[in-house]
């Protein structure tokens, strides 16, 4: 318990006293993750809209895979990412192995299955008729996509939540392609993980408090969307 | 609902030729893989109709509105609107207008010009105002005319009070009301109705029914009303075809159906319960059933077609029936009180229902008859009693069953 309180202690110390050091770490990992979410985002709600609606040859296939990927281990996923920008690696030559880049593409690898699984979860929760009704009614494409996804909104509002919240979380992805190199791959997880290998159990509960805090700010400003106008 | 007449209906119609079908199905086939086939000859809808389908479960109703709508693409056939093809987008390198294998989607223009509701409301999650202003967006109408139509038409359908608040909450009536006036916002040209009176309780459904009626009697749009329901039909439609087996049997008004159907089938479907065969004189004009000589009944015009055109001894068979409430249960000592026939027979079963009863009567023909309310009060029939029933001449209907 003593340890425990140290840690808060620690954390708020840290905080007041603006460690450039941890300022740069949390800059760092909202930057990448908060990259990540949104390119998971552009991809995934597409991906899933694509696959909710649309009846093609594979789709359920697809739909299999997508939420395979809704598991998908991050170290799997860091692991494909540092084969891809290996030097020797088929995109090498981009040089982007240990670079927050890196991290960024690793970190949507993780995301973009979540998002996209999550947005086919809810589209298929809308009736199925109103495609056909908003078209009956004039619609183009676009505004029935649009109308749709406004629809589903509370659920893919869950689904930028969860896909944050898993890639913020996650280390392996981070430490295989980032590399934890201090100020410039290290982001919190990476930094908590350092340091209780280095026996700082009191900076790494520190550490894990503040990622804590900043994962349930965004969440809650998320969730505070999310309600806003929720039918009762 | 507003008793001042509607402003609306489509513009721009003035250069198209009076008699020019608002919409109009040629040579339509469908095939599904299950082995259904819509098969349509012809089928035209005119300007500012109310036209009914109504037919089975699984006739294709749904499926030729779908067609029409835009909705189902995998047909051959040609779907005109105002005399024009409705403009298509070929998907295969086929641009040719005419009968050919279709796989498009409608333009918007043609879309823009139609509007639909469905058995649900589908409504989205906004506002009661929100979804009448989105469904005019996409024809094009924003600003200050959309919300002046919008109350117009909120009004209209008796519920301007229900504008701000939102659709999800509302009662399955009050959303039915929505969503038809969201379909009428923006006067189409062509309004679909696909069984949209189905999921309603009937007080709800009558009331509705009464003020659609109301609107589509007071504006020019043309509507297509699919239903199983023959009041339905009755109230709200000028015209009704009769579609069974993915194929139109009959076009005729709801009374030509109702009083002189096409064929046993429709008959069937119409509530036509007494059917019996007949053997018919052309010569005389008359029909013979159960020795009796009934004069041949005029026929309207989508039928008397229909009417056998070989004269033979003894004449062919035929189908003659009459409609269970065409039928009188006479008093003991009454006598007819119009030309008609009258059958002896006794009352096996009183079913009772929502308007009056209905007598299953065995004797010289076996029988349905509905009796009024009032009427069976005043008589009080019981079962296994001796009656008289009598059909007047006006009241049968035949079918030809071998031309």
């Amino acid at each position: 318990m003593e340890l425990i309180g140290h840690g808060f202690v620690q954390a708020f110390q840290m905080l007041i006293s603006g460690d450039p050091e941890l300022l740069r770490v949390i800059l760092l990992t909202l930057r990448v993750s908060g990259t990540a979410t949104l390119i998971s985002l552009l991809i995934g709600v597409p991906v899933g809209f694509l696959l909710s609606g649309k009846r093609f040859f594979g789709r359920r296939l697809f739909i299999s895979i997508v939420n395979t990927g809704l598991g998908l281990p991050p170290v799997v996923a860091g692991l494909t990412v540092s084969i891809l920008f290996w030097r020797s690696g088929p995109l090498g030559n981009l040089r982007l192995l240990y670079t927050p880049t890196a991290m960024v593409i690793a970190q949507a690898l993780i995301a973009t299955p979540v998002v996209a699984g999550l947005t086919i979860a809810g589209l298929q929760q809308i009736p199925p008729k109103l495609k056909n009704q908003l078209y009956a009614l004039g619609a183009s494409q676009w505004q029935i996509f649009i109308l749709l996804l406004r629809e589903a909104r509370f659920a893919i509002l869950a689904a930028v939540m969860a896909g944050f919240g898993s890639v913020i979380s996650e280390v392996g992805a981070s430490m295989m392609v980032g590399g934890n190199i201090l100020g410039d791959t290290r982001v919190l997880t990476t930094a908590t993980v350092m340091e209780v290998s280095k026996g700082n159990f009191d900076v790494a509960i520190a550490l894990s408090l503040v990622l804590m805090l900043f994962t349930y700010g965004i969440t809650l400003i998320l969730t505070l969307i999310q309600q806003r106008r929720s039918p009762a | 609902m507003n008793a001042t007449r509607i402003q609306s209906g489509p513009a721009g119609l003035a250069h198209m030729p009076p008699d020019t079908p608002a919409l109009e199905v040629r040579d339509l086939t469908l095939t599904y893989p299950g082995g259904f086939k819509l098969d349509i000859a012809h089928f035209a809808v005119s300007k500012g109709a109310v036209m009914g389908i109504i037919g089975p479960n699984g006739a294709g109703k749904s499926t030729l509105m779908a067609v029409m709508m835009g909705l189902e693409r995998n047909y051959s056939g040609t779907i005109l609107r105002n005399g024009v093809p409705l403009s298509p987008r070929p998907s295969r390198g086929d641009s040719r207008w005419g009968s050919r294998k279709a796989s498009w989607r409608l333009s918007r223009d043609s879309r823009r010009c139609m509007s639909a509701v469905f058995q649900s409301p589908l409504l989205l999650d906004d506002t009661v105002a929100g979804n009448l202003l989105t469904a005019l967006s996409f024809k094009g109408i924003r600003g200050s005319a959309a919300h002046r139509e919008t109350d117009k038409w909120l009004t209209y359908f008796g519920i301007p009070q229900l504008a701000p608040h939102r659709a999800r909450l509302l009662s399955g009536g009050e959303a039915q009301r929505v969503s038809l006036a969201r379909a009428f916002a923006g006067s189409p040209e062509l309004i679909f109705l696909d069984e949209p009176f189905s999921a309603l309780d009937p007080p709800t459904r009558s009331a509705l029914i009464g003020d659609l009626a109301e609107i589509l009697t007071q504006t020019s749009i043309t509507a297509l009303l699919v239903t199983h329901s023959l009041d339905e039909m009755v109230m709200l439609c000028g015209q009704a075809a009769v579609m069974i087996n993915g194929q139109i049997r009959q076009v005729g008004t709801p009374e030509e159906i109702l009083s002189h159907p096409g064929s046993q089938e429709t008959a069937s479907l119409v509530g036509m319960e007494n059917l019996y065969e007949a053997e018919y004189h052309s010569g005389a004009k008359t029909f013979t059933l159960c020795s009796k000589q009934i004069p041949w009944p005029v026929l309207p015009a989508s039928v008397s077609a229909q009417a056998p055109t070989v004269s033979a001894t003894p004449g062919p068979t035929i189908l003659a029936g009459f409609r269970p409430e065409n039928a009188l249960l006479l008093s003991p000592g009454q006598t007819l009180p119009w030309p008609g026939t009258s059958f002896s027979g006794m009352i096996k079963r009183i079913t009772p229902g929502t308007s009056g009863y209905r007598l299953t009567i065995s004797g010289e023909l076996d029988m349905i008859v509905e009796c009024g309310r009032h009427d069976y009060l005043q008589q009080r029939w019981l079962t296994d009693q001796s009656v008289q029933v009598a059909v007047p001449h006006h009241g049968w209907h035949v079918i030809n069953t071998r031309d």
